[in-house]
């Protein structure tokens, strides 16, 4: 299906489609409501649309055409080929450009169905490209699902908005999914244009996973960067981070927000009721007056120390001189979702005793 | 070492926003390789303090108290393998395996975070190969 609101390129597509593909069954629309009822009469295998129509745009169209054939395939027709119209066409899944003025031979070609049918984008992947893969389709805010087929099994990752919300891999799903196949050293992989995903088991950025999942990697591959004497995943969480600032001024997001001195030593502001290991906090203390340079030589930046296989991570503040001082320390998961956070809002971030994820902007 | 020059100008100029490669010898913090030869004078500052932060005992301290705080015995494996800063520039940071050098690759502030562990992280596996 062709749809512009400029008749005379419908007609002069229509009659060039018709003569060089004569086997395709092609319908051309200047209306694109006209177009939309159609499809929801008979979806077309293929979409071609122009972006900017009077009635409904084009990105409208191809949201209210997958809403009812999830899989159609969609070349968009712009002579506005801009970042803005990347990124809008780009949210719904599977999309090729093609920039006017344009030669006819250029969309039939697009228009020829790839050897083994269906839509979305076909491809071999070998890691260390994977994470690229990954990163790419987060960059550009897609929508759908990764499916990668492996020697060692199928997967399948879920975006939205470029975000991974689902993972699923063999029996495992989540995160430990998403683990299992960034271990993969190859495959084939297809994005598809899916609806929602199942379940939301990921709630962690597209970053940290990265991060974490490179991480694990090296462990494996390295042996001696894990310890023998590492602690299980299991291992409850030991709380060191600062979760109050003074038993008679209890933390709170709002506290942070109003913004806590900067200069205030690490063991000034860890609960002094908590109990603690003197010495190590005051090597931490001392740990971040070092580090204090590697920032803007004000104090302000994110100073993150990682431990091999248990996990201890220090920050100071980002640039407004809000408190920014944490530590972790055990799983990974918690480690995980903290670096996320903190990366999300640019270093400011803290742990609350209860275990929960506490952040402030 | 050539081989390390090589391999951190190849991390560089594969790194958006990247600015400096370094490999140092720890402790004694003699540099190895690097790429470029020079860079900005606030660069070359923070270089510095994250070598010093790299090379002095603070470290090690630090992970033996926390090993201690939480029972587990003493081991002449580093507790520290990953350093990230971030302020005006990013750092990353790693520690070879043998713990007898680090990696360091400072970016611009806009690469993102994942891109620069993955360079880095190519960068430890070519100089791994180098050493055999």
């Amino acid at each position: 299906m062709i749809v512009d609101d400029e008749e005379d390129l419908v007609w002069t597509l229509l009659r060039q489609v018709r003569r060089e593909r004569p086997q395709l069954e092609v319908e051309g629309f200047s209306d694109p409501l006209a177009a939309l009822e159609q499809i929801r009469r008979t979806p077309p295998d293929v979409l071609v649309t122009d972006v900017r129509m009077p009635k409904l745009g084009g990105v409208d169209l191809i949201i209210a055409a997958r809403q009812t054939a999830p899989s159609i395939r969609v070349i968009v027709m712009t002579a506005f080929n801009t970042e803005h119209v990347k990124r809008a066409v780009a949210r719904h899944g599977s999309v090729t450009l093609i920039e006017k003025p344009f030669e006819v031979s250029a969309l039939l070609d697009l228009l020829t169905p790839p050897a083994d049918g269906g839509g979305g984008f076909r491809g071999d992947v070998s890691l260390p490209m994977l994470p690229d893969l990954v990163q790419l389709y987060s960059l550009a805010r897609v929508d759908g699902a990764l499916r990668i087929v492996n020697g060692a099994g199928n997967g399948t990752l879920w975006f939205k908005a470029g975000d991974i919300v689902h993972a699923r891999c063999g029996e495992a799903t989540g995160v430990a999914a998403f683990f299992e196949m960034m271990r993969w050293d190859g495959g084939r992989f297809l994005l598809e244009p899916l609806g929602e995903p199942p379940e939301r088991s990921i709630r962690e950025s597209v970053a940290s996973l990265l991060i974490e999942g490179a991480r694990l990697q090296d462990e494996e591959s390295v042996a001696t960067a894990v310890p023998e004497d590492a602690p299980a995943e299991d291992v409850p969480l030991v709380e060191l981070e600062c979760a109050r600032v003074a038993p008679e001024h209890p933390w709170s997001v709002s506290e942070i927000r109003a913004g806590l001195p900067l200069h205030l030593p690490l063991a000034w502001i860890v609960d002094p009721s908590e109990p603690r290991d003197a010495a190590l906090w005051a090597a931490a203390d001392e740990l971040l007056q070092a580090a204090r340079p590697l920032g803007d030589g004000a104090g302000n930046g994110v100073l993150e120390l990682v431990g091999s296989a248990t996990g201890l991570a220090l920050f100071w503040d980002s640039g407004e001189g809000r408190l920014a001082v944490g530590a972790d320390l055990g799983g990974r998961e918690a480690l995980t979702r903290f670096r996320g956070a903190v990366a999300a809002v640019g270093g400011v971030a803290v742990r609350a005793a209860s275990g929960d994820l506490a952040v402030a902007r | 070492m050539s081989g390390a020059r090589v391999v951190c100008e190849d991390t560089v100029r594969t790194t958006d926003g990247g600015l400096v490669c370094s490999v140092i010898e720890l402790p004694t913090g003699r540099t190895l390789g690097r790429y470029p030869a020079a860079s900005s004078e606030d660069v070359e500052k923070t270089l510095a303090a994250l070598s010093g932060l790299l090379c002095s005992g603070l470290l090690p301290r630090v992970g033996d108290l926390v090993r201690s705080r939480v029972g587990l015995p003493p081991t002449t494996a580093s507790f520290f393998d990953e350093v990230y800063c971030a302020g005006s520039r990013q750092l990353f940071a790693k520690i070879l395996p043998s713990g007898g050098a680090a990696v360091i690759l400072a970016t611009e502030p806009t690469t993102p975070v994942a891109w620069g562990w993955l360079r880095l992280r190519s960068a430890l596996r070519a100089l791994g190969a180098l050493r055999g």
